[in-house]
């Protein structure tokens, strides 16, 4: 599919060009209007140009012993070839060490998802006390929400900001809750006591 | 790392409360990152302009759907107005206010696209610019930068994350 443009409404490549990201043109198709940028990376064919073979005296890529090596590893200085360099923000990377970085807070360029732990604690809170869970087990709820906010005060690792106004809220309720929680408890039980007593 | 992301957009308030919908869109160093909530979890993809092969952008009525989305709740909101006192007229004066409101925001947002990116290996919907205006915000301070960085790109095989 390289050269071509998509329409991103029924994916059928675009007949004709658009000069700019303001033009637009109808899709033969479905008959959307389409604007479509394209950038020379769309001509660029990855089939056409595969890793070098070795020859004499070349040092071969660690994971493909009959390939050329075309750059070094940053982290680990293994040999890679073009099909195992991958490149992030000027670091050459091998596929190994970013398999064993993908989780570790030095190399936020590997995350691919993160626990919110402030929505958890939050919604966590929030549901008990709709579902009507609360009464049960409200102080349980309340534990394991402020644990939650503990734990993942400084582990929720976002790699963009994130305000740490969720992590207070939630706190609050739950704290709030398992003070109510309790107080509900000492009510009954000393409602229960007179009820025993009147009886 | 966090400091070196500029937000360029995020999904507007009523998909803020969907799952899978709220969206952001980052400007970082060399790539665009595209953050995705899940309710408890946080997804990440990104896009290095070297790979970016198209940005595709497609005309939607949705603006107009999801401007009406706000219209029924405006429309019901008059009801209250059949009971006769000062209660149901605050309530509904309140509602009228809000919904109407709403609605005219939504419609002020201006129309809406469907706007995807392709990479080589990815394609992927750009929801937080689907509206014209920030579309189009997004063209005049991306673009340049990805025709930047892919002249500056010397002619061979990425293996692309």
């Amino acid at each position: 599919m390289n050269g071509l443009a998509l329409c991103p409404i029924c994916r059928a490549p675009l007949s004709s060009e658009t000069s700019s990201a303001e033009e637009f043109v109808v899709c033969g198709y479905c008959s959307s209007e389409v604007t479509a940028t394209k950038f020379p990376a769309n001509l660029r064919d990855f089939a056409d140009t595969p890793a070098e073979p070795i020859r004499n005296e070349d040092s071969p890529c660690f994971f493909h012993a009959t390939n050329r090596a075309a750059a070094v590893c940053d982290s680990c200085g293994r040999f890679v070839c073009t099909i195992c360099k991958v490149q992030t923000g000027g670091e050459v990377w091998c596929p190994d060490c970013i398999d064993k970085n993908r989780n570790k807070p030095s190399t936020p360029q590997f995350f691919d998802q993160t626990i919110l732990f402030d929505n958890t604690a939050f919604l966590l809170a929030f549901l008990s006390l709709l579902s009507g869970f609360y009464l049960v087990g409200g102080l349980l709820v309340a534990l394991v929400s402020i644990g939650l906010i503990i734990y993942g005060w400084a582990r929720q690792r976002t790699i963009v900001k994130r305000s740490r106004l969720r992590f207070i809220v939630g706190g609050l309720l739950a704290a709030v809750q398992g003070i109510g929680w309790v107080a509900l408890a000492l009510w009954f039980a000393h409602y229960y006591t007179q009820i025993m007593q009147q009886a | 790392m966090k400091g070196s992301y500029r937000k360029l957009a995020e999904s507007s308030v009523k998909f803020r409360f969907l799952p899978g919908m709220r969206s952001a869109l980052y400007l970082g160093e060399d790539h665009l990152l595209l953050s995705t909530q899940m309710i408890l979890v946080e997804r990440y993809r990104r896009f290095f302009f070297r790979d970016i092969q198209t940005i595709a952008a497609a005309k939607s009525s949705r603006w107009i759907w999801a401007a009406c989305v706000w219209l029924v709740p405006f429309v019901f909101s008059s009801l209250w107005f059949i009971g006769q006192s000062w209660g149901y007229y605050l309530t509904g004066g309140v509602s009228l206010l809000v919904f109407g409101a709403l609605f005219v925001a939504s419609l002020l947002a201006g129309p809406t696209y469907v706007v995807e990116i392709r990479t080589a290996v990815q394609r992927q919907r750009l929801r937080p610019i689907e509206r014209a205006r920030k579309y189009r915000r997004f063209c005049r301070d991306v673009l340049p930068l990805i025709f930047q960085a892919q002249r500056a790109e010397p002619s061979q095989t990425e293996v692309v994350t």
